[in-house]
């Protein structure tokens, strides 16, 4: 118990940091141009932050438990074409949503089965998947969008409740969620034990199957879930969704303070990293950057984060 | 000992009849009636390709004793060297004819050339390949098309009375290095300098040809520049479905002009709807089907022109229903086979 507590102290160090970079950012933004301090701009901020917010959340507790999920992207397109499919052909918007969602489970747990039972690596086992899922998702779709979706359904993504879109308030409850349940559960608690050291988790008495299948499976929901707000707010179902999302996601995590070898992360540390990398996108934009540059700013900033956790670590010890 | 011997036995007996019938494939294509072609498409996962298959396999369909056709394609335009795979495993099957669309324009020209010296006719696509061995060329031209975007540009900013008088217009391009693209944007940028002297142009914002982050740069343009931005060019469907969006979602659709390229089923809404005012499009059913015609011609021994412009249609509000359109708008609907 000692370990985990210590090592909680030591996230939120990170995320200190991290706040500490998010809002300087935003201070120099309101200050550098006439409209980041808007509403209708912090309002853009959220909105295109909280599709990779969820998938990144997914990833983190992949991540956390010492794998990686490649499929996310795919899994996301998956959503976008089977919600779509159903809608076109007539179906209620909760049943067809509650269906491309189990579909995105499905795949994740299949993920899971894969990766505990035929002791593929994550890498592998989730690569395959990419693939395939996103071949589903060429077959059923022809390669082609998906027009002709119910108002209902497209109208969700652009409502704003108490002046925040819908998109942020769907993001902010899978926070909760995933808040709650890395910090404040058992189950929580067995992803990081199973991260930090698989041989001693399962000698301790935790059940490994269940730890890894559930993960994948929240990481399928999740991205599951993004898929379809994405393609509520497009109107269309989209082959091409998420084409490279799981760099992004990753790339979330990993500003945030995850690990890839495992163990570590948290859910605030994700949610700033997203944001993080958000903030550089939308500030960029707003104040010209070449995009070019704001790419290289952005994969410099991947690469410092862990380094400066390193450093960081070593003095530590 | 022995069974070493047998093996080794073995092993050349088998060679031997594999090189054997390597040698005869090695002879070249036979030039018989129905024609082998081969069409390899850049990516199996675009309604672009998808399109120009149904050019393709309509004149299949039509011409069922003088050819047979086989389609191929990577998944992805991204995968030049799958590309590259697929071509050397046609040439080793020796179709009369190749029909490419190749991504790269270079890293096809070894197996390309070696299949002309084969005798197998090779029709490009849409994309130049940079050697002298092929029989012809059918594209479209980009550049033209993008200046045709930026005259379309003007004539609807006049029709909205919007003043261009140091205001700003921007453009959304799907990504950067892709010559087609960058021909469109050059196209685009060279004549609406033309024609509106001295209006500033936003530096060009790329979105990976991904539809949401299309839709996020143009929320980040319009909070920029505001009532300073009075017209979007898109290079492509994806940029320009995006774009179209974000002008739907705050209602703008009179104050900036969005002109842009391709087609495809949200594209064609947005013409309808009037927040795109135009747009281009090219005819890749045309191209899939006029390779084929072309290829023909090639194995029957007709000299072919070099280049084969396969030309721009404008889509607009008034024109956008008209049956020949809507068979360029959609391939899917001229299918016959």
């Amino acid at each position: 118990m000692k370990l985990f507590s210590k090592k909680n102290t030591k996230f939120r160090i990170a995320e200190g940091n991290l706040i500490v970079i998010v809002i300087v950012l935003m201070v120099i933004l309101s200050f550098a141009t006439k409209n980041f301090f808007t509403v209708n701009n912090l309002r853009n901020l959220v909105r295109q932050t909280s599709v990779n917010g969820i998938i990144a959340l997914g990833m983190t507790f992949v991540i956390i438990s010492g794998g990686i999920d490649l499929s996310v992207g795919s899994v996301v397109g998956v959503a976008s074409i089977v919600v779509a499919k159903l809608l076109v052909a007539g179906m209620g918007v909760f049943p067809a949503i509650i269906i491309a969602l189990l579909v995105c489970v499905l795949l994740g747990t299949l993920n899971g089965l894969i990766i505990h039972y035929g002791k593929v690596p994550p890498f592998i086992a989730t690569l395959g998947m990419m693939q395939a899922a996103r071949g589903i998702v060429m077959l059923l779709s022809n390669a082609r969008m998906v027009a002709g979706l119910p108002k209902v359904f497209t109208g969700f993504a652009q409502l704003v409740f108490l002046g925040f879109p819908s998109l942020f308030f769907v993001w902010f409850l899978v926070i909760l969620v995933t808040f709650v349940l890395t910090t404040k559960t058992i189950f929580g608690r067995n992803i990081f034990a199973y991260g930090s050291n698989i041989e001693a988790a399962r000698l301790s008495g935790i059940n490994t199957a269940k730890v890894t299948v559930s993960v994948y499976a929240m990481s399928g929901l999740l991205s599951g879930i993004a898929g379809i707000l994405m393609t509520s707010r497009l109107a269309n179902g989209i082959p091409t969704a998420g084409q490279g999302y799981e760099m992004d996601a990753i790339a979330s995590a990993v500003v945030g303070g995850a690990s890839l070898s495992g163990g570590s992360g948290t859910v605030i540390g994700t949610v700033l990293g997203a944001l993080l990398i958000s903030l550089i996108q939308n500030g960029g934009n707003l104040l010209g950057i070449n995009s070019f540059i704001l790419q290289i700013i952005v994969g410099v900033l991947i690469v410092a984060s862990v380094w400066y956790d390193q450093i960081r670590k070593t003095k530590k010890n | 000992m022995k069974k070493v011997l047998c093996a080794i036995l073995l092993v050349t007996i088998v060679m031997s009849g594999l090189f054997a019938q390597g040698a005869q494939e090695a002879a070249g294509p036979k030039g018989e009636k129905p024609y082998e072609i081969a069409v390899i498409i850049k990516a199996t996962d675009s309604d672009f390709w998808q399109y120009m298959l149904v050019g393709v396999l309509n004149y299949e369909f039509e011409h069922p004793d003088l050819v047979n056709v086989t389609t191929y394609g990577p998944p992805s335009e991204s995968d030049i060297d799958q590309q590259i795979v697929i071509l050397e495993n046609v040439i080793s099957t020796n179709p009369d004819a190749i029909v490419i669309s190749s991504t790269s324009s270079d890293a096809s020209v070894p197996a390309l050339e070696q299949a002309y010296d084969k005798g197998i006719k090779i029709v490009t696509v849409d994309n130049r390949v940079n050697t002298d061995k092929v029989h012809t060329f059918l594209a479209t031209d980009n550049t033209l098309g993008g200046s045709l975007a930026a005259e379309k540009m003007v004539e609807y900013l006049k029709k909205n009375n919007i003043s261009t008088a140091g205001k700003k217009i921007a453009v959304v391009s799907a990504m950067a290095g892709v010559q087609v693209l960058t021909d469109r944007d050059n196209g685009f940028l060279t004549r609406i300098n033309e024609l509106l002297p001295g209006i500033e142009v936003i530096p060009t914002r790329y979105v990976d040809n991904d539809i949401i982050k299309s839709l996020s740069t143009t929320e980040d343009l319009i909070t920029t520049y505001g009532d300073d931005l009075i017209a979007i060019f898109a290079d492509n469907n994806q940029s320009a479905d995006g774009v179209a969006r974000a002008i739907t979602e705050q209602g703008l659709k009179d104050k900036i002009i969005i002109t842009a390229y391709d087609s495809d089923p949200e594209e064609v809404a947005a013409i309808k709807s009037g927040v795109i005012k135009a747009l281009m499009v090219q005819d890749p059913y045309g191209m899939g089907y006029k390779g084929v015609d072309f290829a023909v011609k090639a194995i029957e021994g007709a000299t072919l022109p070099e280049y084969v412009d396969t030309g721009v249609v404008v889509v607009e509000k008034h024109n956008v229903n008209d049956p020949e359109v809507q068979g360029i708008l959609d391939p899917f609907t001229m299918k016959k086979y």
